[in-house]
């Protein structure tokens, strides 16, 4: 029994430091997703010069299904609640937020893309595309920096403090 | 104009679409008052901080009670634009866009200019819909006059902005292509150069009104272009075209006559002397082109129709009419 409970506590506590691990590597992961997607966007509008809910449309085909989603929320909430677009890009945002390993800063370099998106003519969509990519850049440099810092970190951690919790308790 | 008119489910959906919950309130308020309800609804006029004006088809004004405050307008032009205005880059330079249903969207706010023309509008600060109306049998009263043996005669509509042209070419170019059984006559192939898309109401190429079975809609084409593009591609019988009034305009009407084609065209205006005076125009009027120009203006809600014909001697003289007089 004892043994099981050993066995246990050292599981779970190793479990929650490569969760916290793998959490951090979803946000990279996370992250070069966005680029992928707001690049394909970005072709869209700027060859095709399409209504952004036509661009999302067909986008958002193939694309993984958090992004799909997300983009689907945008158009669909456009055309069935006459929702003007900005406030249907900041619903979705909490979409993103909640199926996502993404963090505040992307979250926010997102949202406040939707504020601009549409709004001038294209070359000022393609400069507001390539902000949001300068800004999606950094977060994924800060993502990989701090993943290779702390993944190990939270690996060993979690080991560690369940072996000690262990040998406290026994 | 008599007719049915078909406006009020387009006007609902325009108010739910592009406009905010208060405003769509506020028009809805406004138009209970009225003989027709929405029917009679032309145009709904919104300035930033400004009350909201709704002008009617006997040319009544109603001004509402609230201001239309800046979150709206931005709400409206985002509707409008469907959140992309560079996808509408060359209408927002024109200074109007036209949306599904074929109402037009006029747009005033600060220009940006490139070389000293006009790149685009930013900053919107007032929007004029238009709400376009199908009033099947609006023409009626002209068709018999329009038909010369089996010829169809060149025809000039005229009237100041809302006095009903486009309404009236768009049933006169709907009733030529199906044909008109009543007076026996056969339909004829037409071609519309809808250079605003308020013609036919083109979205993504399909008319959302109806032209006709034998209509052919070159949309968003300007005028001189389009009319020698489809003389060469589609051979008309007939083609109609919306506000003219250009040099280019001109000639290139002058080349659809001589290929032997029929004009239908529509222009600003108040009186035929005033067209003489036209610093365009003119020559057309002097000339005879058009066989058949008919001026539109309200008089007591009521569309009054005055017909010229081109008499003999190379001018127009007023024709008397009833419409009882064409057996209708």
């Amino acid at each position: 029994m004892k043994l099981f409970g050993i066995i246990l506590m050292i599981g779970a506590g190793s479990a929650m430091g490569f969760c916290k691990a793998y959490d951090l590597k979803c946000r990279t992961r996370d992250i070069i997703m966005l680029q992928n997607a707001f690049r394909l966007l970005e072709t869209e509008i700027y060859y095709t010069r399409s209504p952004v809910p036509l661009a999302l449309e067909t986008v958002s085909c193939g694309m993984p299904d958090v992004m799909q989603e997300f983009f689907r929320q945008i158009y669909q909430t456009m055309e069935q609640e006459c929702m003007p677009l900005y406030q249907a890009w900041g619903q979705a945002v909490h979409y993103l937020e909640m199926h996502s390993c993404l963090c505040e800063a992307e979250l926010d370099a997102v949202r406040s893309f939707g504020h601009s998106l549409g709004a001038g003519d294209v070359q000022e969509q393609l400069k507001n595309f390539q902000l949001l990519q300068q800004r999606l850049q950094y977060a994924l440099e800060q993502a990989e920096c701090c993943h290779t810092q702390k993944a190990r970190i939270w690996q060993y951690t979690g080991i560690c403090f369940s072996i000690a919790a262990v040998l406290l308790m026994y | 104009m008599t007719g049915n008119y078909i406006g009020a489910a387009r006007v609902e959906l325009l108010l739910e679409q592009y406009f905010p919950k208060e405003l769509q309130e506020n028009v809805l308020q406004c138009v209970n008052h009225l003989d027709n309800g929405l029917n009679s609804l032309q145009e709904i006029r919104c300035r930033v901080h400004k009350p909201l004006f709704l002008r009617c088809a006997q040319g009544k004004e109603i001004q509402a009670i609230d201001n239309v405050s800046s979150k709206q307008m931005r709400y409206m032009v985002n509707r409008i634009s469907q959140g992309s205005v560079y996808a509408w880059e060359e209408e927002f330079r024109r200074g109007y866009l036209t949306l599904p249903g074929g109402c037009r969207v006029g747009l005033t706010g600060k220009a940006v200019l490139e070389q000293g023309q006009i790149h685009t509008l930013t900053h919107i600060n007032g929007l004029n819909f238009r709400i376009a109306r199908a009033v099947s049998g609006a023409a009626d009263i002209l068709m018999p006059l329009l038909y010369e043996g089996d010829h169809i005669r060149n025809c000039l509509l005229v009237s100041p902005p809302g006095g009903g042209k486009t309404t009236m070419l768009r049933d006169m170019v709907r009733q030529l292509s199906d044909g008109v059984t009543v007076l026996g006559k056969p339909g004829y192939t037409v071609a519309v150069i809808d250079e605003r898309s308020e013609i036919a109401g083109c979205i993504q190429g399909i008319p959302q009104m109806d032209v006709g079975c034998r209509t052919d809609v070159l949309d968003g084409c300007s005028k001189s272009d389009g009319i020698r593009m489809v003389i060469r591609a589609m051979a008309p019988q007939i083609i109609a075209v919306d506000e003219i009034g250009t040099e280019a305009d001109v000639q290139a009407l002058e080349e659809a006559s001589e290929s032997g084609v029929a004009v239908f065209a529509t222009a600003h205006g108040i009186s035929i002397e005033g067209l003489y005076r036209h610093p365009v125009l003119y020559k057309l009027v002097k000339g005879g082109y058009f066989t058949l120009i008919v001026f539109l203006h309200w008089h007591l809600g009521q569309v009054i129709s005055e017909i010229y014909l081109r008499a003999g001697g190379g001018g127009y003289e007023a024709v008397r009419y009833h419409s009882d007089d064409w057996g209708r």
